[in-house]
């Protein structure tokens, strides 16, 4: 530990560990909840804008709406998105600074982008597959717990990492409107400050924390595909 | 045991009507193998999936086991699917269970208790073969090997009927014809009614009881096999069953054969069953003044009985009374020049 000071105070003498620790939290704090968040309302909607693609013309149409909707919010830049949802932050979480505040733009963010990904790993599933569970006489839901989940789940889980990683780039610019975490450290405390030090050391950490995602993503991923 | 009355399947795209299934009326018996023959886009696709409805009929009803099929609510249309197996072309297994694990799919879905699933699943697995695969994944399996397992997932729920959509076309002719016995040894073991529909008239052949012929959406020939394959009416039928029959006999190869063959008579006779055990030519080269010299010949066995093709040159002073002799014993005799 001595050593490690020492060393700081060489190399990098404006960077606080028990600081950069506390921000690694932050950041890692608001894209695990919003990852949770996003996992569960995106494989909905995507299975919703999976299940309604249909030449059925009124289910077509809650698809195309619901499409329409997906376009748009993926279309806003998020650091306009945030100052967007300022008002409705304030509202739900009473606050609009700190990790908690960052979490409903980045929900919203999030959602529609993995919702996308959901869809496009349930087209992949080979067509006849469904078919041969509906012969079966499997239910509308079974079909959706037993064949179309397990089926697409690599590539869900390989979206919802490209989903977690993009979103740890969030977490940063959320950073800017004072959430916290490692993009705050980055930009307010390093680059706003001359502290060229800091900044240096919350870039390496934020690669860290997307190689660790990208490793442990992509190993789940060809454990569980048997193809 | 399947009752088809006027069903119809009208695909509508904007103002094209495309009729894939147009009023066909059929009466499957049970514990037969039925089959449908016809070429890709006669509709026999669509007419095996109309059967457990995996296609809504435009018009018409489907009588399985004496219900109508297309009254019932979607919820007792499950039930009724459970006891109706589908084997599939491209096998349609879930890559993400085992083989013991798709076997379980269809128990799982019937609600079928844990300790049943295993003493079912061991059962169906012993009786298609896969015996010690239990626990490999589908990409580990050759083609044939998935079909198994297809067949046996087919047959878990215990259903009467077994529908094989093209269930041997993605599979070499070996493997083809041990998928076949397969499916006859279950046929005649658990009296399960078979219907397969195939562009491959060996599978017909091989395994079939009754064929009907399609084209264009509708039923244009229908028969026992043997009668089928002996006496063809359409031209559609007469083209497949070319396939099994005279493979070699192109006009080319006949005029070839006239041409070798200048002297006397060529002649093609078809016969049957009871002709085939008699020994016929020797009868012939006997009782007639002739010589006869066989330029080809095949039998073909069905399941449900056998017939053969053979060439022949005749020469010499009584080939007129030979061939009467010939027609006398309810053979067809052919002459070709």
């Amino acid at each position: 530990m001595d050593k490690l000071n020492k060393l700081t105070e060489a190399f990098l003498p404006h960077v606080k560990w028990v600081k950069v620790l506390e921000y690694t939290y932050e950041t890692l704090y608001m894209t695990a909840i919003t990852t949770i968040f996003v996992f569960i309302f995106g494989l909905l909607l995507g299975l919703i804008l999976f299940l309604t693609n249909e030449n059925h013309i009124l289910v077509k149409m809650i698809n195309k709406i619901l499409s329409t909707f997906i376009n748009i919010f993926r279309s806003i830049p998020f650091i306009i998105l945030i100052v967007l949802l300022i008002p409705f932050t304030n509202k739900i979480i009473g606050n609009i600074t700190g990790k908690e505040a960052a979490l409903p733009a980045l929900i919203i963010a999030a959602i529609p982008f993995y919702a996308r990904l959901v869809e496009i790993a349930l087209r992949e599933i080979n067509k006849g597959v469904i078919e041969a569970a509906r012969a079966m006489g499997a239910s509308f839901f079974q079909i959706i717990t037993k064949v179309l989940i397990p089926e697409s789940l690599p590539a869900l889980i390989s979206g919802i990492t490209v989903t977690a990683i993009t979103l740890l780039s969030y977490t940063a610019m959320a950073g800017v409107i004072g959430a916290g975490g490692l993009g705050y450290l980055a930009i307010d405390e390093g680059f706003s400050r001359s502290r060229h030090d800091v900044t240096l050391v919350a870039t390496i950490v934020s690669i860290m924390i997307v190689l660790v995602f990208q490793s442990v993503g992509d190993y789940t991923t060809k454990k569980i595909d048997k193809r | 045991m399947i009752v088809l009355n006027q069903l119809s399947k009208t695909y509508s795209k904007k103002n094209q009507h495309i009729h894939a299934v147009e009023n066909i009326n059929l009466k499957i018996e049970k514990g037969e193998i039925f089959g449908i023959v016809g070429y890709s886009g006669a509709g026999k696709s669509t007419l095996i999936r109309l059967i457990n409805l995996l296609e809504k009929p435009t018009n018409g009803s489907v009588f399985v086991n004496g219900q109508d099929i297309t009254k019932i609510s979607s919820k007792e249309l499950r039930v009724v699917r459970r006891k109706i197996g589908m084997v599939f072309q491209h096998f349609n297994l879930l890559w993400s269970r085992t083989v013991f694990e798709n076997i379980a799919f269809p128990l799982e879905i019937a609600h079928v208790s844990k300790q049943e699933i295993k003493d079912r699943v061991n059962q169906l697995i012993n009786l298609v073969g896969l015996d010690g695969r239990e626990s490999s994944y589908p990409s580990e399996l050759s083609g044939g090997q998935k079909q198994r397992v297809g067949i046996a997932r087919a047959l878990a729920n215990n259903p009467e009927v077994l529908l094989c959509d093209e269930a041997t076309s993605a599979l070499d002719p070996q493997t083809t014809d041990s998928i076949l016995e397969l499916i006859k040894e279950i046929n005649k073991n658990i009296g399960i009614t078979v219907v397969l529909i195939t562009h491959e008239m060996h599978v017909i052949k091989k395994i079939c009881h009754r064929v009907a012929v399609m084209e264009a959406g509708s039923i244009i020939e229908l028969g026992n096999v043997l009668d089928v394959f002996t006496n063809p009416k359409k031209e559609t039928t007469k083209k497949f069953i070319k396939q099994i029959v005279y493979d070699d006999d192109s006009h080319e190869s006949m005029n070839h054969l006239i041409e070798k063959y200048s002297k006397g008579k060529i002649v093609i006779l078809k016969y049957k069953n009871e002709n085939i055990e008699s020994p016929i030519l020797s009868q012939l080269i006997k009782n007639n003044d002739v010589d006869v010299n066989i330029l080809h010949g095949k039998v073909v066995q069905t399941s449900t009985g056998s017939y053969g093709t053979l060439y022949l040159q005749l020469t010499g002073n009584d080939i007129t009374k030979a061939l009467d002799y010939l027609i006398s014993l309810g053979i067809e005799v052919e002459v070709m020049n």
